[in-house]
């Protein structure tokens, strides 16, 4: 202590100037921190201003001191990611398909490759015909991804891109991906699809901040599926395809508390009941995978099948 | 195919020909009905209870008056249209109605000579000529609101119509329909309730309605006929619900997890595997020193 004390002593000008210099630093330093603390007091309790009307949560609209709004950002990539993989606590989606109503309107088709970047050949769910044996009749089958809670595509992933949520959502990010390909081999469902080449519109979402829920901006290379819209879910919204079926083919809901809502009609139903009272059914059950996707049966038609003016598949193949 | 189908089908439009001729040809009403004197004043009080009869009663075949809903296979009309309420005042309803005919059935005996008017009523409410007098319900008057007793679960509904000098007065035979708020949407819990001459409604909560983890429920109560009574509504959280036990799948070991959730058994057996074949391998390579020592 002494010899360092002596040392001061001797080299007062020199110690004194640095002293004063680290003073100063920390003096602005606080000043900066105060300063900014008192703007930001300033700017939380300054009443009186502009007024303005918001709506509600309550569907209420509300009058609002302007200075009272806080503008939330974006979300940041790392935020999505870790909440994308979380998912969302006490959920349990689900998704039930009415074959009966489906008129090959494929709304759906488009608002999903609306909202997740896909050229018009790429499908998170497409509408397909189907026919069975003998003299049935053809119908339309909307085909999501059946979000299984016993998943194929995620136990084959080499590098943990593909994964399921506590919510029971199966999805994929894109950054992690390494384009193997294997989920797509391991799905029974034919649900995945593969960017081939440069996505749509590649150069507007070139500098978006990649959402793992929404799969966009998509990547060339990567693997991209249906996601069941996991950002509008987390909104509290249902998903693209739903809301946009003009015939009321999509109900969906949470199974935990027991309802899903109508997209259409936006009707609330008890969905034990609704599948029990309509014989519904799930796609490969005997693979195991457990489909978080139900399909009513295509009876009680709303409207005839019709394809490009034929009411016959069996005919069209033939020719 | 063709030629089996053709006379099937003839035959099937000879029937309903046949039906729908005989089903017509009946219907004759007497002159008099034309002038049968209307036994009190029809009032708006009266068309509500023929309502409320009128969907016990009629609705299966007729379907609400002016909604199309009616069943045209057994030629029940929609009492609702221009063209039925011209050819029918309400003495010739009422004998149509009294009487019966084919598919329509008699009401002589089944209904009380009140409620049968009432009816009449409701029905020819919707001819614009007709007057009803009395007081008409509006509905921006109507308050609804329920109170809750926990020991047996049951919901007391209560409805009332405030009037024009700000009183309240209890509506009767009002329907009162309660949901439960879900994620999308409102689902529907019970049958539909009816209010007494006290304006109220008892409703037993269902003990199988899904809640949250502390059983927490948020209940609605809400007037079924919203044209009539308005869209006004009361709700409530109760924890009512049975709890929710969430187990988060992904905490498990599982072959579809991700790799620091895996199984157990395919750990250890791939352990076991790997280390056994590395094993033996050090075995040969120790075994191959211990040959060149024994050899020096």
């Amino acid at each position: 202590m002494k010899s360092k004390n002596t040392h001061a002593e001797k080299n007062n000008k020199k110690s004194t100037s640095r002293r004063n210099f680290l003073k100063k630093g920390l003096l602005a330093g606080a000043g900066t921190v105060l300063g900014a603390g008192v703007v930001g007091s300033f700017d939380a309790f300054a009443e009186g201003g502009d007024s303005i009307k918001v709506l509600g949560p309550d569907g209420k609209i509300l009058t609002v001191d302007k200075s009272h709004l806080k503008e939330i950002g974006a979300r940041t990539e790392a935020q999505m990611q870790t909440e994308g993989r979380t998912g969302i606590p006490g959920r349990r989606w689900i998704k039930v398909i009415d074959l009966g109503k489906c008129r090959n309107a494929r709304m759906c088709v488009a608002a999903c490759q609306h909202a997740h970047q896909l050229k018009p050949e790429q499908y998170h769910v497409n509408v397909l015909r189907m026919d069975r044996e003998g003299e049935t009749a053809p119908f339309f089958m909307p085909k999501p991804c059946q979000h299984c809670d016993d998943p194929p595509c995620t136990k084959v992933c080499p590098v943990d891109a593909t994964f399921k949520r506590q919510d029971g959502l199966v999805l994929i990010d894109n950054e992690r991906c390494i384009g193997c390909r294997f989920c797509i081999a391991a799905c029974p469902y034919s649900a995945r699809i593969f960017n081939w080449t440069e996505p749509r519109d590649a150069e507007k979402y070139k500098d978006v901040e990649y959402d793992v829920e929404l799969n966009v901006p998509q990547k060339k290379g990567t693997v991209s599926k249906c996601l069941f819209s996991a950002d509008l879910l987390r909104e509290e919204k249902m998903p693209y395809c739903v809301t946009a079926c003009p015939n009321g083919v999509y109900w969906f809901g949470d199974e935990n508390e027991n309802a899903v809502t109508n997209g259409t009609t936006k009707e609330t139903v008890n969905f034990k009941k609704l599948l029990k009272d309509n014989a519904a059914y799930v796609l490969l059950p005997e693979l195991g995978t457990k489909p978080r996707v139900y399909y009513l049966p295509e009876k009680n038609r709303l409207f005839p099948y019709k394809y490009n003016g034929s009411t016959e598949l069996k005919k069209e193949h033939n020719s | 195919m063709k030629h089996i189908l053709k006379p099937r089908k003839t035959t099937f439009i000879f029937i309903l020909l046949i039906l729908s001729f005989s089903v017509n040809a009946q219907w004759n009403i007497p002159d008099y009905a034309k002038n049968t004197k209307l036994p009190t004043e029809p009032t708006y009080k009266l068309t509500e209870t023929g309502k409320q009869l009128f969907i016990k009663n009629c609705i299966q075949c007729h379907g609400l008056p002016g909604e199309g809903k009616n069943n045209t296979a057994i030629n029940a009309p929609d009492l609702g249209t221009a063209d039925y309420q011209s050819k029918h005042n309400a003495g010739q309803f009422y004998y149509q109605f009294n009487e019966g005919m084919g598919f329509m059935p008699s009401f002589k005996d089944k209904l009380n000579k009140d409620d049968k008017w009432s009816i009449t009523f409701y029905v020819k409410s919707f001819d614009k000529g007709f007057k009803i007098t009395g007081e008409k319900i509006k509905a921006e008057n109507c308050v609804i609101d329920f109170k809750t007793e926990d020991s047996a679960r049951t919901l007391i509904a209560t409805a009332n119509i405030i009037d024009k000098n700000g009183i309240s007065k209890p509506a009767e035979g009002v329907e009162i329909n309660f949901f439960v708020k879900r994620i999308f949407g409102n689902l529907p819990i019970g049958e539909t309730v009816i209010t007494d001459q006290n304006g109220t409604a008892v409703f037993k909560f269902p003990d199988n309605i899904p809640g949250d983890e502390n059983g927490k429920i948020k209940i609605i109560a809400k007037f079924k006929d919203s044209d009539a009574y308005g869209t006004a509504m009361k709700s409530a959280e109760l924890n009512w619900g049975t709890h929710l036990h969430f187990v988060n799948p992904v905490l498990e070991r599982t072959l579809w997890g991700p790799n620091n959730r895996v199984p157990l058994w395919l750990l250890l057996s791939f352990l076991i595997v790997t280390g056994s074949v590395w094993l033996t391998i050090f075995y040969v390579v120790f075994q191959i020193t211990q040959i060149k020592k024994a050899g020096k």
